[in-house]
């Protein structure tokens, strides 16, 4: 049972290896995306790290023409909720969108990792980013 | 009345919503809380006032916390009960819930309470991060969401489920701003056509410039009391006979379906339920237009019209000042202004106005009941209060 924290942090560390991570309740089975410490459904702790496919639905969407500082310049681009084929949703860009005619409700989307380096070293956050394109 | 007064609002005061360079948050503060004063005819504060409660939502604008001690100080009584109240945009609203719950509960006679925000001393990028920090920031806003972004996600979902068109958006900007057009205090009092707010630039598609409230700085301050205590400090009390409050998913991506405010229909079931009334008996509603859909949706968790009809209210032009369902008469978040933590407090000012009869040309004529809607980020925190005179 020695599993890495159930954090955000380690969330995003997974991402800078390649891969999309959640927590499942070991009790109730609940998937958590990001992962939590306590399980918000049975207030289990025994939880444990599993790889999801990556693979999902657009719920729905948005195109980003003023973003915060953290992105700016990178606009315009697509941001969407996802629904992963394990059932979680997780919001993601999809940096190749740039209007509205690219990207339908509906369409499958498979994640990809950002494992370039951040732009401001040694700050937080300094994460990678997962993101998606379209399948 | 149809609910039991529950507190009265003695008074209320507002700075002008818009751009205040030479102001920060304190002398904006000071200004509001004077006008109300100004209104409360016997009340010395020093001997009257039990406790100040702030709605702000962000510190990092001026690097200047603990507002509530300073609120307290710059109302001439430093050393009192007070705090800041801090729930995202819905600050405001929160502050007058936790003055009405120490009313309610016997501790306090009559507290001053405050909302405001200075935010116009920092660029747009900036203020777009800050705003993100009322959304999920590590899921949503560090994967590129902004805060015009959470409220597309929902545009884009109900425009493609009911059949709502971009147009139904651009009618809620156009209203507000004809309303603001009446508001001596409004950021914005220009009025504005279809063909300019369908031709803006996109701020996140589908919602383009005229779709998103302002960057504002302002404060707004109302004085509450216990009701038997109302008539000693103002001829015009108003009562607020009924709130509710419901949290919600703190990110819009963990709702089961991001076409529906459920905490606005929970505060506002609680809220009409409280003062025994039903959407039917409410003259004007100000409700938490931040974005233009915000405001559509509302119109459905409110019960103002049914589940997926709320493009249609705009469309018909049920909700504005002079017909059935007033909606946002002071020209709500959007062409008022929204000066994140005052809001809530603002909207009170508005309903009191009505009440009291000082609403000047967009009065709504024999206003009785008022049911003000603030919302927090995007729609994980809502206060719902009923307000009767």
């Amino acid at each position: 049972m020695d599993e890495p924290e159930f954090s955000v942090e380690n969330f995003y560390k997974f991402v800078s290896e390649g891969k999309l991570m959640g927590a499942r309740c070991r009790r109730c089975g609940k998937l958590m995306v990001p992962p939590r410490p306590v399980c918000p459904e049975c207030y289990s702790r025994d939880l444990e790290w599993v790889q999801l496919s990556g693979r999902g639905t657009v719920e729905t969407f948005t195109i980003i023409h003023v973003p915060t500082v953290l992105l700016e310049g990178k606009e315009p681009y697509a941001v969407a909720v996802i629904r992963l084929d394990e059932g979680p949703k997780i919001p993601g860009m999809l940096p190749d969108v740039a209007s509205p005619g690219q990207l339908k409700i509906g369409d499958r989307v498979r994640v990809e990792f950002d494992r370039s380096p951040q732009k401001v070293p040694g700050s937080w956050p300094n994460w990678p980013r997962y993101y998606f394109v379209k399948e | 009345m149809h609910g039991k007064p529950l507190a009265a609002i003695v008074s209320a005061g507002s700075t002008k919503y818009g751009k205040h360079d030479d102001k920060g948050a304190k002398e904006l503060f000071a200004e509001a809380f004077s006008e109300a004063l100004e209104g409360a005819k016997n009340l010395d504060p020093k001997r009257d006032v039990n406790a100040v409660f702030i709605g702000q939502m962000g510190s990092e604008y001026e690097y200047q916390a603990h507002s509530g001690s300073w609120a307290a100080d710059y109302a001439g009584i430093p050393r009192t009960h007070a705090a800041r109240v801090e729930s995202a945009c819905a600050s405001g609203s929160t502050a007058v819930r936790v003055a009405l719950t120490g009313i309610m509960s016997g501790l306090y006679d009559t507290v001053i309470v405050g909302g405001v925000e200075k935010m116009r001393n920092r660029g747009t990028n900036e203020v777009t991060l800050y705003l993100g920090e009322a959304g999920d920031f590590h899921m949503e806003i560090w994967n590129g969401l902004t805060f015009p972004g959470l409220f597309a996600l929902m545009a884009t979902a109900y425009m493609n489920r009911y059949g709502a068109r971009e147009e139904d958006l651009a009618r809620v900007a156009v209203k507000n701003h004809k309303h603001a057009s009446m508001n001596p205090k409004a950021q914005y009092p220009q009025e504005i056509t279809l063909e300019q707010a369908m031709s803006a630039r996109p701020v996140a598609w589908p919602l383009k410039l005229y779709d998103c409230s302002p960057i504002t700085d302002g404060a707004s301050a109302i004085i509450i009391t216990k009701p038997e205590l109302a008539k000693k400090y103002t001829d015009t009390p108003v009562y607020i006979t009924g709130f509710g409050h419901s949290t919600d998913y703190l990110g819009v991506y963990e709702r089961d379906d991001v076409t529906w405010l459920e905490g606005a229909k929970r505060a506002s079931d609680a809220a009409y339920r409280a003062a025994n009334i039903t959407v039917g008996d409410v003259d004007l509603f100000e409700v938490h237009d931040c974005f233009t859909i915000a405001e559509l949706l509302l119109y459905e968790a409110l019960g103002i019209a049914g589940r997926g009809e709320g493009y249609r209210a705009i469309r018909e032009g049920l909700t504005y000042y002079d017909s059935k369902i007033p909606v946002n008469v002071s020209g709500g978040l959007k062409a008022k202004g929204h000066p994140v933590g005052a809001t809530g407090v603002g909207q009170m000012y508005e309903i009191w106005l009505h009440l009291t009869g000082r609403a000047g040309k967009r009065q709504v004529k024999g206003a009785e009941v008022g049911v003000t809607h603030n919302m927090g980020g995007s729609g994980a925190s809502h206060n719902v209060f009923v307000i009767e005179r």
